[in-house]
């Protein structure tokens, strides 16, 4: 009974594959992007290992609101205050000497005090005021972002020094190992969450948060933790942002960058090991072929002048869309297409 | 006292915009139980059509009003039917994303289709000119606005409150199966809930910008209006009104004695007490659990 309940939103599928396989998963999704990271660093341009890290970035912080979304199903709109926090916060902590792997995880401890205090208020009652929480947070993290750069290093933001050394291919391919590294750590400890008794927790508040309580989960507690994790996570990602990106300015962080990892994680599929991942490489990818698309078909003067534009559009009508038609995005296609193939193979039961 | 005035009399008149705004969101709630976060793209689209149209063509501006007001209920009516409805038995925040989604794609749209970033909307009739109130000097029109801002809201509130048609939209948002039951057409009435939200949400666009310019800040004055709609009562329609001019008088205290650039930040700031000690507003049902 429990069980069925807890199952990740299809129980048959839970009860046909059992956790051990669920392991391998994760494990089999380090190993896809080992070999792609090798690939591509060993034989890629710079430019290519360049796609490849800030796709290994956002999936990072896709990793972080799948799991506050698609397990806990908490709604949050304004995570870019999380990664503008973390960008700030290390730059704050490097600017007072702090050295670089431990900048970064002060960013990220900042940021779970900074989600500690946004989502204590809204995590204590039902429903989705998380939401509204969340965008009090990108505005609350925006303003303190905006009034330190201007008191100190003025309108064109903070320069970080280089963390690596060699040429821009070499620093690139550095960086990928280094992400890859973060990312693999990233998978092994949600799935580690998901996969227990936490995990549990979370999807049985997603699904019913009443029933939850009556269970005698501390509801309250287990969102809040939740929160905190991914916010950490997220304040992490926005730290080795700063690094990688090398400077930070409070207006590169905007609402619509929330929305595009939104639709990371729609279009990938909720509560998924894999999903984040997808969504991260499609949607990361889209500006560069989306110029290219559009000029095939409408050949406009300044269509790379709307491409930002355009991406939106197309973010917006994935969001839609997969929200509609496909509710746990390309995973849960995927498996209906294999489990239809396998069933036509197997012949009527 | 010039401050004072000005941090009265502005929040007053700004409140009465969120008002108009709040009173949409809110409208939206009671149907649906969702967070609009569309609804700043309704206000900006027909304030963007009524200024361009303004400029290019010499149509009278009761009627480009008209034609943009239509387009924004219809487009409202559209996203409920072919979106929103589509979500009703899955879990809430699928509506809310939804609407995300719809504000990501209405935006980039915005952006291909109306290229200026400033347009300015002319209401004829409107006086110009300033008045001096108490040593503050503030421009007739926009207190003209915000006087046409308060009385469209309090009338609604009274229809709301006293007409059948109040009674039957309160009692879909309420519990849709009893309504049902009692012989209410929910769907329609969750359609033309939409469709009158943002129409509201036109309507608000095009007064805002008629005094100010038409540009994509007044996408976050509609944000503004969620702190506005919880400090009110979420499901509360006269707690619109509560909401709306205590987040504009906030606002104008803020502004006249502290700086502009803190309105925003000490808004949500509001937001996030409110939720803290007073999570169903001062209007609202007392119905919101803790866990």
């Amino acid at each position: 009974m429990i069980r069925e309940i807890t199952g990740t939103g299809s129980a048959a599928q839970a009860r046909a594959f059992d956790w051990r396989s669920l392991i391998k998963q994760r494990y089999l999704i380090i190993a896809i992007a080992f070999i792609a990271v090798a690939f591509v660093t060993a034989a890629g341009s710079s430019y290519s290992i360049y796609i490849v890290d800030t796709i290994l970035l956002s999936a990072i912080g896709a990793m972080a609101l799948d799991l506050l979304m698609g397990t806990g199903g908490q709604v949050s709109i304004g995570n870019v205050a999380f990664l503008a926090g973390g960008a700030f916060a290390t730059v704050w902590a490097s600017r007072a000497g702090v050295p670089f792997p431990f900048d970064v995880i002060i960013g990220g401890l900042a940021c779970a005090v900074f989600g500690f205090m946004v989502g204590l208020p809204a995590l204590r009652i039902r429903g989705m005021y998380l939401a509204l929480a969340t965008l009090a947070a990108f505005y609350l993290a925006d303003f303190v972002g905006q009034q330190y750069q201007d008191n100190t290093v003025g309108a064109a933001g903070f320069f970080l020094k280089p963390v690596f050394s060699g040429t821009i291919a070499q620093q690139s391919a550095s960086w990928a190992w280094l992400l890859l590294a973060v990312l693999a750590g990233t998978i092994i400890l949600f799935s580690w969450l998901r996969s227990g008794r936490s995990g549990r927790a979370w999807r049985m508040i997603r699904d019913h948060e009443i029933a939850a309580s009556i269970m005698g989960i501390p509801v309250s507690r287990y969102k809040l933790s939740l929160f905190v994790i991914t916010s950490a996570i997220i304040g992490i990602q926005g730290g080795l942002t700063a690094h990688f990106t090398e400077s930070v300015t409070y207006d590169s962080f905007t609402l619509s960058l929330s929305i595009s990892v939104i639709a990371m994680i729609l279009i990938g599929g909720l509560d998924s090991q894999a999903g984040p991942l997808i969504g991260a490489v499609v949607i990361t990818t889209m500006p560069i072929f989306v110029p290219d698309i559009i000029n095939t078909f409408a050949s406009s003067s300044n269509a790379s002048q709307d491409a930002s534009s355009y991406a939106e559009v197309v973010y917006g009508a994935l969001i839609v869309i997969f929200m509609i038609k496909a509710p746990r995005g390309l995973v849960g296609l995927s498996q209906a297409v294999g489990r239809k193939v396998l069933s036509r193979r197997g012949g009527p039961r | 006292m010039s401050e004072l005035t000005a941090a009265i009399i502005g929040g007053l008149s700004l409140g009465a915009v969120y008002s108009l705004v709040t009173l949409g969101i809110v409208i939206i709630f009671r149907a649906t139980e969702t967070f609009n976060f569309a609804h700043g793209s309704f206000m900006l689209l027909a304030a963007l059509i009524v200024g361009r149209l303004q400029s290019h063509s010499g149509l009278p501006f009761a009627l480009l009003a008209l034609i943009s007001l239509a387009i924004v209920g219809a487009l409202g009516a559209m996203l409920f039917r072919f979106v929103l409805r589509s979500t009703i038995g899955r879990p809430h925040f699928v509506a809310v994303i939804a609407t995300l989604g719809f504000a990501a794609a209405a935006d980039g749209v915005i952006g291909i289709v109306f290229p200026q970033t400033q347009y300015t909307i002319t209401i004829p009739g409107l006086s110009n000119g300033s008045a001096r109130i108490f040593g503050a000097t503030f421009s007739v029109a926009s207190l003209e606005i915000s006087a046409f801002a308060v009385i469209l809201t309090v009338a609604l509130v009274l229809v709301f409150r006293f007409t059948s048609l109040g009674v039957r939209i309160r009692a879909a948002g309420q519990n849709s199966l009893l309504a049902s039951q009692g012989g209410i057409n929910v769907h329609w009435v969750y359609l033309g809930s939409w469709a009158l939200a943002c129409v509201l949400a036109g309507v608000a666009g095009i007064a805002y910008g008629s005094v100010n310019s038409v540009n994509q800040g007044i996408e976050g004055l509609a944000l503004l209006a969620f702190p506005a709609a919880l400090l009110g009562g979420l499901d509360s329609i006269p707690g619109s009104l509560i909401g709306g001019f205590g987040i504009g008088l906030i606002g104008g205290f803020v502004a006249a004695y502290i700086g502009g650039e803190y309105v925003t930040v000490v808004t949500y700031l509001v937001l996030l007490i409110v939720m803290l000690f007073l999570p169903h507003g001062i209007a609202g049902t007392r119905s919101v659990r803790r866990v």
